[in-house]
C-alpha cells in the first residue's frame, strides 16, 4: 500500500541529486561540448541577453511553435503516415490542441487513437514533448542568474539547445529502452486488424461476417519516455496510461512516476548549486517533499483504505430534489432506492476506474503525482476517486507549486516565498530581503500579478461556465460533482497540468463530426484561452522580477536577517502556501468535492 | 450562438494570445 509511493519518490530523490550537478554544470556552460555540436551552439548563441530580450525570444519561439503546430495539425489529411484516413480536426480542437502541447499543458480534447495519425503523434506531440517542456527550464535558468546578478541572463536559444540536447534526448533514450524491454511498440505501422477470440465480439458487419478488431499503434517507446520526463503527459491513446501498451506493467508504471517527477526534483536542487546556497534549496525540497507526501498521504487514504460511497448500503428508500432547467419549477426529484449492499468486494478500498494491474494504490498515488508535478498523464478515471480523495489533486493544481513542472514549480514557489517573505518583514518591522536584495514595491506588484493570475483563470471561467449553459450542457453528473468537473477542467487548464477529471462534454472531434458535443467549441476556445494566459504572465513577470531585484546591491548581512536555510523557514514557506491557497480556493472547494463528500447520494455519502 | 469558427479565425486569436503576452512584457518595464 504504501511501499509504493515511498519506493518511488525515495528513487527519485537519489536520482535527482546527482541529475541537479549535471543539469547545473551544463546550464552553467561549463561543459565542452562534441565537435558536431561546437558549430551549431556558436550559430545559436547570439551573445548575452538581458531579461527583457531573453524573454521576448521566449515568447517569439513560442509564437513558431504555435505557426508550425498549427499547420502540422491543419493538414493532416495530406500528410505520410496516415494510412487510415484521419481527416483533420475542428479548428477550435486545432487551436486548443496546438496552445495545450506549445505550453506543455497537454489538455486533450480529443483521443490521440482517434483523431490523430502517426505523422501527427511524432511531428506534433513528440516535437513540442522536447520544446515546450525546455521552456520553463530556460526560465528558471534566467531567474537563477538574474539572482546572482550576472551581466546577462544567458542566451535563450542556446539554453533551450542545451536543455533538449544533453538532458531531454539522453535520459528519454535511456528511459526508452527500459519502455521497449516491457514490451512498448515502436513502429510506424499505424494499426493491427485481428481477429477476437471471439467471432462477433466487435459486431458484425453488413454481410454478417464478423467483424476485426482496429488495435492502434505506433511509435509509442520513443513517445512515452518524454512524455513523463517533461511532464507533458499528452497520451498516444484516449486512455493514456492506463492503456496496456502506453503502460504495460507495474514496472513501466513506476517508470512513468520516476520519470514524471524526475527533472522537476532535480531542478529544485539546481537552483541551490547555481546559487550556491544547497541548504537553502533543501530547504525548499523538504517543503515541496513535505506537501507532496501529504497530498499522496490523503488520495491514498481517503480513496484506496475507504470504499466507494456509491457501492455501500443505502437501508432507507431517500428523495431529493436537484436544480434542472427544463424541470417545471426548476426542480426535479430524484429517488434512491434502498440498496441493503451491492455483491461488491470492496475491502481494498474504492476500485472503480481503476488498473488494477499496477495494484490497487498506483491509482491514487499516480493522480496525486501527476498534479503535483503537473505532467498531466493518468493512469485511472479522476472522475471516479472517492470525492474527498478528488480534493488533493485539485489542491496539487491550485498550488502548482509542489515540485510543479520543470523550473516553472520552481518559479511558482518564488512567488510564494517572496510573499511570505514579505508579510514576515511586515510584521517585524523591518524592509523584507531575499538573497540579501530588498524586496520592493515591484517586485510585490510582479510577485502578486503572477501569483493571482493562475486564481483568476481558475475561478473566472468555472463560475462563468456552472452559471450558463455552456457548462451545463457539458456535465455529465448534477450538483457538486457537475461542478468539481467544471473546476477540474479550468484548474488543470490554469496550471498547466493537462490532466482530464473526465465527465465533460468537450471532444468536437473530426472537423466533419455530425454530432460534436454540443459546447465544445466554447470549452475548446476558453481552455486555450486560460491556458495561454495562465502560462506566459507567470513566466514572465517573475522573470521581471528577478531582473529588478538582482539590478540591487547587496545587503549585509546582519542579526535582523531572516535567514532563510533554517527549519523556521521552512515553515513560514510552508505557511504561506498552505493559508495563500486555503483563502483563494476553499470556497470553490466547498462547493465541489467537499460538497460532495458531506452530502446525499448521489452527490455524495 | 453560433460559434462556427473557420482555421483563419482561430488562427489569429492564437497569435493575439502571443501578441498579448508580449504586450504584457512591455508593460512589466513600466511596472
Amino acid at each position: 500500500m504504501w511501499f509504493l509511493p515511498i519506493s518511488m519518490l525515495v528513487t527519485t530523490t537519489i536520482l535527482a541529486i546527482p541529475l541537479s550537478k549535471y543539469v547545473a554544470w551544463i546550464m552553467d556552460g561549463k561543459y565542452h561540448p562534441p565537435r558536431v555540436f561546437r558549430w551549431f551552439e556558436s550559430k545559436l548563441n547570439l551573445g548575452p541577453q538581458n531579461w527583457k530580450q531573453y524573454t521576448a525570444s521566449l515568447l517569439i519561439f513560442n509564437s513558431i511553435l504555435f505557426v508550425f503546430g498549427y499547420i502540422v495539425l491543419s493538414l493532416q489529411p495530406w500528410m505520410p503516415l496516415n494510412p487510415q484516413g484521419r481527416g483533420m480536426l475542428a479548428p477550435t480542437t486545432i487551436f486548443h490542441s496546438v496552445v495545450s502541447f506549445m505550453t506543455n499543458t497537454d489538455l486533450q480534447h480529443y483521443s490521440g487513437d482517434q483523431h490523430f495519425s502517426n505523422f501527427s503523434q511524432i511531428f506534433f506531440c513528440l516535437t513540442n514533448f522536447f520544446l515546450s517542456a525546455s521552456i520553463g527550464f530556460c526560465s528558471l535558468a534566467a531567474i537563477i542568474r538574474a539572482f546572482r546578478s550576472d551581466k546577462s541572463v544567458g542566451c535563450f536559444f542556446l539554453d533551450m539547445w542545451r536543455v533538449v540536447a544533453y538532458m531531454f534526448v539522453p535520459v528519454s533514450f535511456v528511459l526508452a529502452l527500459f519502455f521497449l524491454q516491457q514490451g512498448t511498440p515502436m513502429t510506424y505501422q499505424s494499426n493491427y486488424l485481428v481477429n477476437t477470440l471471439e467471432p462477433a465480439a466487435m459486431g458484425t458487419a453488413d454481410n454478417g461476417q464478423p467483424k476485426q478488431q482496429n488495435i492502434a499503434v505506433g511509435p509509442l517507446a520513443a513517445f512515452i519516455p518524454m512524455k513523463q520526463l517533461g511532464t507533458n503527459g499528452g497520451g498516444f491513446y484516449g486512455m493514456n496510461s492506463a492503456h496496456p501498451f502506453e503502460n504495460p506493467t507495474a514496472f513501466t508504471n513506476f517508470l512513468s512516476c520516476v520519470g514524471m517527477m524526475l527533472f522537476p526534483l532535480a531542478l529544485v536542487l539546481m537552483y541551490g548549486r547555481m546559487l550556491g546556497r544547497m541548504r537553502h534549496a533543501w530547504i525548499i525540497f523538504s517543503v515541496m517533499m513535505a506537501m507532496m507526501a501529504g497530498t499522496i498521504g490523503w488520495t491514498v487514504w481517503y480513496d484506496t483504505l475507504k470504499p466507494n460511497l456509491g457501492l455501500t448500503a443505502h437501508p432507507v428508500s431517500r428523495q431529493y430534489e436537484v436544480a434542472s432547467a427544463t424541470a417545471a419549477g426548476g426542480k426535479r426529484p430524484v429517488v434512491l432506492p434502498a440498496v441493503a449492499g451491492l455483491p461488491v468486494d470492496q475491502h481494498l478500498g474504492n476500485l472503480e476506474g481503476k488498473e488494477l494491474r499496477f495494484g490497487t494504490s498506483a491509482g491514487a498515488t499516480f493522480a496525486a503525482m501527476t498534479v503535483d508535478v503537473t505532467d498531466g498523464a493518468v493512469n485511472c478515471e479522476h472522475d471516479s476517486l472517492n470525492p474527498i480523495a478528488a480534493l488533493s489533486p485539485m489542491a496539487g493544481m491550485w498550488v502548482n507549486c509542489i515540485y510543479g513542472g520543470k523550473g516553472v514549480g520552481m518559479i511558482n514557489l518564488l512567488l510564494f516565498l517572496v510573499i511570505g517573505i514579505f508579510v514576515a518583514g511586515q510584521m517585524v518591522g523591518r524592509t523584507p530581503e531575499y538573497l540579501g536584495k530588498k524586496i520592493g514595491a515591484r517586485e510585490m506588484k510582479l510577485a502578486m500579478i503572477a501569483l493571482l493570475i493562475h486564481p483568476i483563470m481558475i475561478l473566472g471561467p468555472t463560475g462563468l461556465f456552472a452559471a450558463t449553459s455552456w457548462g451545463m450542457k457539458a456535465v455529465n453528473n448534477p450538483g457538486p460533482h457537475g461542478f468539481s468537473q467544471i473546476m477540474y477542467q479550468f484548474s488543470s487548464a490554469s496550471a498547466n497540468n493537462g490532466s482530464a477529471f473526465d465527465g465533460l462534454g468537450v471532444s468536437y472531434g473530426l472537423n466533419s463530426n455530425p454530432n460534436p458535443a454540443p459546447t465544445a467549441q466554447q470549452w475548446d476556445i476558453a481552455a486555450a484561452l486560460v491556458i495561454i494566459t495562465s502560462r506566459f504572465i507567470p513566466i514572465i513577470a517573475p522573470i521581471a522580477m528577478a531582473a529588478g531585484l538582482g539590478a540591487k546591491k547587496s545587503v549585509p548581512f546582519g542579526l535582523g536577517t531572516l535567514r532563510d536555510d533554517t527549519f523556521t523557514f521552512g515553515c513560514l514557506l510552508f505557511g504561506s502556501i498552505v493559508i495563500i491557497g486555503a483563502l483563494l480556493f476553499l470556497p470553490v472547494a466547498a462547493l465541489g468535492p467537499v460538497a460532495e463528500h458531506l452530502g446525499p447520494i448521489p452527490f455524495g455519502g | 450562438m453560433d460559434l462556427t469558427i473557420s482555421l483563419p479565425t482561430m488562427f489569429i486569436l492564437g497569435l493575439a494570445g502571443m501578441a498579448l503576452c508580449y504586450a504584457f512584457l512591455i508593460a512589466c518595464e513600466k511596472i
